[in-house]
């Protein structure tokens, strides 16, 4: 079939007559300085979030076991879930941790905002 | 001890630094097309590498370093809502005969790409890689890789007249 505009090994070659910019020569100065208390994820933190993504694995199953309560709770946000799970470093397991930090924020802010239905209730009986 | 280890790590990660750093660097600057953002993410990664009391084992260091920074510019995709404007270009002419138009359409076409496809373009084109080496690379299957590329190029094409 033919094809209007350049072939592919055109544009390769095109591509190859230029390449990714780079670095500046400062970059290697801003690492070597980088001051350690400023970095986010520390990959010794992995273990702690494995560590308590078990035990509330462990923690929710034996909730589960002895309050079977039904299933009311509302979905969850996923970006927040993976915003969390960023947080934490993305270690196994911390997706669960993640949800469930999501769920219980979630329930928190739908509390707060059925205690403010209600204090305005109040307010105007 | 402590300042002997402290010092044994700085001396491992100028290593790599020196030996891999700005291809590192043009690795993240393909996938974020925004050199500001790729210097954070190359930051991130050494800094990272500079705290931790474990260091990746020395053979697999460029493996684990293009894999920390391919993460890092993801994770910094997702963070980024909206995609950033062009300031700075991306490309850098290396061959005679390098025109600004020339150079401003090739880049509006990379920067027209999704980051996956241009990751792609960058590892086979720039980094010399195979379609098995860049599956390998990128945890995709074989498949998957020259589709990206193979979108990638069709779109190029119709920018590039």
């Amino acid at each position: 079939m033919w094809k209007s505009g350049k072939t592919d090994a055109e544009i390769e070659r095109l591509l190859s007559r230029y390449r990714p910019a780079e670095p500046r020569r400062e970059l290697w100065d801003h690492i070597s300085t980088f001051p350690h208390s400023q970095i986010s994820k520390s990959p010794r933190t992995w273990p702690w979030a494995i560590a308590a993504a078990a035990l509330l694995t462990v923690t929710l199953g034996l909730h589960g076991a002895v309050v079977p309560a039904p299933d009311a709770t509302p979905a969850v946000d996923t970006q927040r879930v993976n915003a969390i799970e960023e947080e934490l470093g993305r270690a196994p397991g911390s997706e669960v941790l993640a949800e469930w930090i999501a769920r219980r924020e979630l329930r928190a802010e739908q509390d707060a905002r059925a205690a403010r239905a209600t204090s305005l209730e109040v307010v105007r009986q | 001890m402590g300042d002997a280890a402290e010092a044994d790590r700085r001396r491992f990660v100028a290593g790599v630094y020196a030996e891999s750093g700005p291809r590192l660097y043009r690795y993240a600057l393909m996938i974020l097309a925004d050199r500001q953002d790729a210097e954070d993410v190359v930051q991130q990664v050494f800094a990272g590498v500079l705290a931790m009391r474990k260091l990746p084992p020395i053979d697999e260091a460029g493996a684990y370093f293009r894999t920390a920074v391919r993460n890092a510019a993801y994770s910094l995709l997702r963070r980024r809502r909206t995609a950033r404007g062009a300031e700075a270009l991306m490309l850098e002419p290396m061959a005679p005969g390098c025109t600004p138009a020339e150079q401003a359409v090739l880049e509006q076409a990379l920067r027209a790409l999704p980051p996956d496809q241009r990751e792609v373009v960058h590892l086979h084109v720039y980094e010399g890689m195979t379609f098995q080496e860049v599956a390998n690379a990128t945890a995709e299957s074989i498949n998957t890789v020259a589709a990206r590329y193979r979108y990638a190029l069709d779109k190029m094409r119709k920018m590039i007249l």
